[in-house]
């Protein structure tokens, strides 16, 4: 039995036991309240919470809750930032508190009912505030193809680093470059404040390899880094592209019956093509081309033009019968040896479908 | 959201078409559009006018199909990359307005949101009095693209730049040919199909010696000129080809014999004859022992050009004769008496100073050094020509080698761009060439400054024209001068580009060149033309397709095959080829 119960039943037995008429006032009783969180995860600066008040009033009386909500710093100073008296209350976390990042918030419930009976004690929850950690976005742009770079062309690298708090942030830079590379031949330098915002690094890498770019981006609390790895290839030789005429098929020859134009159209390369890149292109350069004529009845090509990327040839130059052959040779600024033997019509330095060689071969009519 | 919901999805794809390309600039191909057919929302923009000349209001309205809800319109337009200011004409902007101040291409983009396909189109503003110059477009795709090379002839207005919208790179079709002699025997060759539309789009091909052939062609018809591998089998033009009749017919077409007499009458063996009549060349027959030969011919002109070769250890010139052959069915080759001389031992001198381990081009020819004759009656006379190439020993003296005496010229191989000199045999005991001339002259913008970093580059012309030739550069100065050396005498033509394709390549034909200064000489002006190539059935752009702006009008020979510019699409499919400006009329 409870000591409210026998409290109740002792009055009564006196009621009974004495004369006349007993009186006395209803004792109104305290609430009591707990504080729920509705929300999970842990809170974090700028971030949301919300909370309930857990009411039981013994009187089932009605009770009205009084929420107050305190942010702090880490140097204990708090501010008074959110009050509120409905059951459910919702705030946010400040990112800073008089100027410093918020570390702990404090939310104090109380309750009373209409009668004034206070909940004691009152509800205290204290949670720790983490910080949203900054964030960095780094972007790399230059001649860039099939997700690689060739040497010795200038790379941007773009960072910006960004935090949810506000807070400020500062970027840090390194450079780990290829096994080979030699400091004094790559640069790695700042370039003026670009119009985007964050910064800007130029990377002229001296060597192939994986070079690793980490920008580090810091809000004073938390650092995070972000590694952006450029693969630096050695440079591609340059293909053929559309070829006007088509050349023929080994053991075939065009008719050569009146002056006709021998172009390549397209020359595609990591460095330089053709067309001409627009000028002032800083990555790109016009493809060189070598022509050579293997004349009627010759064992061996002689060359005869270069650096344009188409070679006529007039029938009346040779006699009805002749056989000739006209050979293109493309190069780029690396300059290599076509290692085709000097018959072979086409040729491809990496054996593949990239080609830097290919032949018409010709009878006069 | 339709503003015309009458619009059935048809109109749709047309209208479709119009997007990246101004009104008038869009290829004739109907899925240029890309649209694919399936109903999904789509902005479109209409223009009033739809041709204008600044400077003008243009309107823009827009029209949103298969859309649902509410439309957010974001209107972008530019020239030159600047943003035009625009106004709305209703409260939420569905229709626009911008003034064209200047003419030129004017982009203009619409995003109505609701993951909505986007607007984008160029719209070109001309220049009043414009003139017009017609341009052929040769569409080259990369081997990644299964289409024939095709051309698009488009009319550039001049005064400002131009866009000409959406060309559709025609896959064609495989067409697989069977090519057959009278009796129906496969015949192996060589194939040449001409479009009737377009007759500078030639695709080759080959048969095999099961006769057939697979080669890819755009509909249309063809002229073809078939050159058979067999000697006994008459090349032909087949005219006015289907190709879905997939059979090509040759025959032995007529036979022409004779023999090739020297000028003692005795006959000459090894020696090549053909002939030409019009366009179609004929087999290419050797002479016997006896001198007789047999080629075989088609007649496609009134009259034939026939040559003879002799072997080139003969003392025989070579022939050219200009002759009506009608149905003759045999002539003979003679070769006249005329003087031969040696030029063994002449001493080759440019500039006074010996030609030591040069080579030397001789190219000399003389009137009536032979005839063709039906029996004795005399067709045609004949030109006789010796074309050698020579090499000076040691001491600049030419080596032993017997030409005819006519008249000509040699080109001397000597360091810088050579020498040229006028030869007439019998030869004295030294050539004197003269030393190289100074071309000068200065290099102005199409606006009248210095052009300077232009490259010249001067081809040798005429008679002495050959592969290999010194082709001798230049480059203009930061004052747009430049100086370059030639061989004296020679004819050359001259080639002024603009490194940044600003202004128009210049070419200039001199002949018989000697010092001098050719002054102020202006690039012409240059606008570009820039649109985009789809692949046929495609709604993206095809990338790396070769594309060559050339002369339609005015144009012949190879000119026709030279590019006022050239260009490659980016990996969107799009162009940018500068091409002379036709200019305004004032």
């Amino acid at each position: 039995m409870s000591a409210r119960a026998s409290r109740l039943g002792y009055l009564a037995a006196l009621a009974l036991g004495a004369p006349g008429c007993f009186y006395g006032d209803a004792i109104n009783e305290r609430p009591s309240a707990e504080i729920e969180r509705l929300d999970t995860g842990v809170p974090v600066r700028g971030g949301s919470l919300s909370f309930r008040a857990v009411v039981d009033d013994p009187d089932r009386d009605p009770t009205e809750p009084t929420w107050r909500f305190e942010a702090c710093n880490a140097s204990d100073v708090c501010a008074a930032d959110e009050t509120g008296s409905d059951p459910t209350f919702y705030v946010t976390v400040p990112s800073t508190v008089e100027g410093m990042p918020t570390t702990r918030v404090v939310v104090n419930l109380a309750v009373a009912d209409v009668f004034g009976a206070e909940a004691r004690p009152p509800q205290r929850l204290e949670l720790d505030v983490v910080n949203n950690a900054p964030s960095v976005v780094v972007q790399r742009r230059g001649r860039e193809l099939g997700g690689a770079f060739p040497p010795d062309v200038p790379i941007i690298v773009s960072a910006r680093g960004d935090d949810a708090d506000g807070d400020d942030v500062a970027l840090t830079w390194e450079l780990f470059p290829a096994r080979d590379s030699v400091p004094g031949d790559r640069r790695f330098e700042v370039l003026p404040d670009p119009a985007s915002g964050g910064e800007e690094r130029l990377l002229l890498p001296d060597v192939d390899g994986e070079w690793i770019v980490r920008v580090t981006v810091d809000d004073a609390i938390d650092a995070r880094m972000v590694d952006l790895p450029i693969l630096v290839v050695p440079d591609q030789p340059p293909c053929l592209g559309a070829l006007d005429p088509l050349p023929p098929p080994a053991s075939s020859a065009l008719l050569l019956d009146q002056t006709r134009r021998f172009s390549v159209l397209v020359v595609e390369d990591d460095l330089d093509v053709f067309p001409a890149p627009p000028p002032g292109d800083p990555y790109l350069g016009l493809a060189g081309f070598r022509w050579s004529v293997r004349a009627p009845g010759a064992t061996s090509y002689v060359e005869v033009d270069s650096d344009v990327a188409a070679l006529e040839l007039d029938p009346a130059q040779y006699s009805p019968g002749d056989r000739v052959d006209v050979r293109v040779e493309i190069d780029d600024r690396v300059g290599r040896t076509i290692p085709c033997a000097e018959g072979t019509s086409a040729c491809s330095i990496g054996q593949d479908a990239c080609l830097q060689r290919q032949t018409w071969s010709l009878e006069v009519r | 959201m339709s503003r015309h919901p009458g619009l059935a999805s048809a109109a749709l794809v047309a209208v479709a078409a119009a997007c990246g390309g101004d009104m008038a600039g869009d290829d004739d191909s109907p899925d240029a559009g890309g649209n694919d057919g399936a109903v999904s929302c789509i902005a479109v923009v209409s223009f009033e006018p739809m041709t204008a000349q600044a400077p003008a209001t243009i309107v823009a309205r827009s029209d949103v199909f298969n859309a649902s809800g509410v439309l957010t319109y974001a209107w972008t337009v530019k020239k030159n990359g600047a943003d035009v200011p625009f106004t709305a004409l209703d409260a939420d902007s569905r229709d626009i307005q911008f003034d064209a101040a200047t003419a030129g291409v004017y982009q203009v983009d619409l995003s109505v949101g609701l993951d909505c396909q986007a607007f984008h189109g160029d719209f070109n503003v001309q220049q009043p009095g414009a003139n017009t110059r017609v341009v052929r477009l040769r569409m080259v795709p990369p081997t990644a693209i299964a289409a024939p090379p095709q051309e698009r002839t488009i009319i550039v207005p001049g005064g400002a730049d131009y866009a000409a919208g959406i060309l559709t790179l025609d896959a064609g079709n495989p067409y697989p040919v069977q090519v057959r002699d009278g009796a129906a025997a496969p015949v192996a060759g060589y194939l040449r199909f001409t479009s009737r539309a377009t007759p500078d789009a030639v695709v080759e091909a080959f048969s095999g010696t099961s006769g057939s052939a697979s080669v890819r062609l755009v509909a249309g018809r063809y002229d073809v000129l078939v050159v058979p591998s067999s000697s006994a089998l008459a090349p032909r033009v087949v005219l006015d080809w289907d190709p879905a009749l997939g059979q090509l017919l040759v025959d032995s077409g007529t036979a022409l014999g004779g023999s090739v007499l020297d000028a003692a009458g005795a006959p000459v063996a090894g020696a090549r004859v053909s002939l030409m009549s019009g366009t179609v060349p004929s087999t290419v027959a050797t002479t016997a022992a006896d001198g007789s030969f047999s080629l075989r011919w088609r007649e496609g002109s009134a009259i034939e050009k026939i040559t003879v070769v002799p072997p080139s250890a003969s003392d025989l010139p070579r022939l050219d004769a200009q002759v009506e052959l009608g149905a003759l069915a045999a002539v003979t080759i003679r070769h006249a008496s005329v003087p031969i001389s040696d030029v063994g031992n002449t001493l080759i001198r440019v500039g006074g100073a010996a030609a030591v381990s040069t080579d030397v081009l001789v190219d000399l020819s003389r009137a009536s050094c032979g005839t063709v004759r039906d029996g004795t009656t005399v067709l045609a006379q004949a030109i006789g020509s010796h074309r050698r190439t020579l090499r000076t020993d040691a001491a600049g003296r030419l080596p032993a080698s017997r030409f005819v005496d006519g008249t000509g010229a040699a080109f001397i191989h000597s360091t810088g761009p050579g020498a040229r000199v006028a030869l007439a045999l019998p030869l004295g005991a030294t050539v004197d060439a003269a030393a190289v001339v100074t071309i000068s002259g200065r290099v102005l913008r199409s606006g009248g400054t210095a052009r300077a970093d232009a490259r010249l580059r001067a081809t040798l012309t005429g008679p002495l024209a050959h592969t290999g030739a010194p082709i001798p550069t230049a480059t203009a100065a930061a004052d747009g001068r430049f100086t370059i050396a030639l061989a004296a005498g020679a004819d050359y033509a001259i080639t002024i580009v603009d490194p940044t394709a600003d202004d128009a390549t210049l070419d200039i034909d001199l002949a018989g060149v000697g010092t001098q200064d050719l002054g102020d000489l202006g690039l012409p002006a240059a606008l570009t033309v820039s649109g985009e190539i789809r692949a046929s059935g495609q709604s993206v752009g095809a990338r790396a397709v070769g594309l060559a702006a050339l002369c339609h009008l005015a144009c012949t020979g190879i000119e026709r095959s030279r590019p006022l510019g050239e260009a490659v699409t980016d990996p969107a499919g799009r162009f940018v080829v500068a091409v002379p400006d036709p200019g305004v009329s004032q």
